[in-house]
């Protein structure tokens, strides 16, 4: 098993050089971050079967809302490829802020909140971002939907995308909770897989 | 930690050896540490 946290211009040229050298055959792959590069990991040295992140954004997601999906076609239309998560974590973040704005705002009776009244307004808040439901903890740790699944070549690209069903899980449930350490955290943290 | 516990999920008794590639990004460190 390769597992690896590789997600910047060397992936696609990793897994290039993989292919060629006979590495990817019988071997199980583990890419948690792959999809920052999914437009780029063609199907002609991407295997199928390869565990595959897509992160906080899928953009071919069947349940997609309906903003995701006019996104993904706007996107696709300007640019001639298909966002990854980065788009959402841009989306999250302005979203996160504009409601926390309003919401310190309408705190204030309409005046405009200080630095500190967003910050404040930010915690707790629920957000639906272009990849699904996020949040923010009350130690300003924002909670995310993750998609993880394994890549399969029966689709119209030429890229690799993800074999249905495929995994979807809140990172509340995957986190250390609020001023935990890590190391201890997982010692005998129980996870619902 | 997704990728764990889908690991185990789906490949648990099905492997022998691990390899870890994880450049020195800012994200990557101690990701195989927190992982195996």
């Amino acid at each position: 098993m390769i597992f690896s946290s590789l997600l910047f211009a060397d992936l696609p040229v990793f897994m290039k050089q993989a292919h060629a050298a006979g590495l990817t055959e019988g071997t199980k792959l583990v890419f948690p971050a792959a999809g920052w590069q999914h437009t780029l990991m063609k199907k002609e040295f991407t295997p199928e079967g390869m565990l595959f992140g897509h992160n906080t954004l899928y953009f071919a997601n069947p349940k997609n809302s309906a903003t995701a999906r006019e996104f993904v076609a706007w996107y696709g239309e300007k640019f001639k490829d298909y966002p990854e998560w980065e788009a959402d974590r841009a989306y999250f973040a302005v979203e996160s802020y504009k409601q926390a704005i309003e919401k310190a705002m309408k705190a204030k009776n309409g005046s405009w909140p200080s630095q500190n009244d967003v910050i404040e307004a930010m915690v707790g808040l629920e957000v639906e971002s272009l990849g699904g439901k996020g949040g923010w903890r009350k130690d300003k740790i924002a909670d995310q939907t993750f998609v993880q699944g394994f890549t399969t070549h029966k689709n119209k690209y030429d890229f690799v995308t993800l074999a249905e069903p495929f995994d979807t899980m809140y990172s509340a449930n995957l986190q250390k909770p609020p001023g935990a350490n890590f190391w201890e955290w997982i010692k005998t943290a129980k996870f619902n897989i | 930690m997704m990728a764990s516990l889908l690991t185990i999920k789906h490949w648990k008794g099905k492997f022998a050896k691990v390899a870890g590639i994880n450049p020195d990004y800012s994200y990557g460190r101690n990701n195989m540490a927190g992982r195996i």
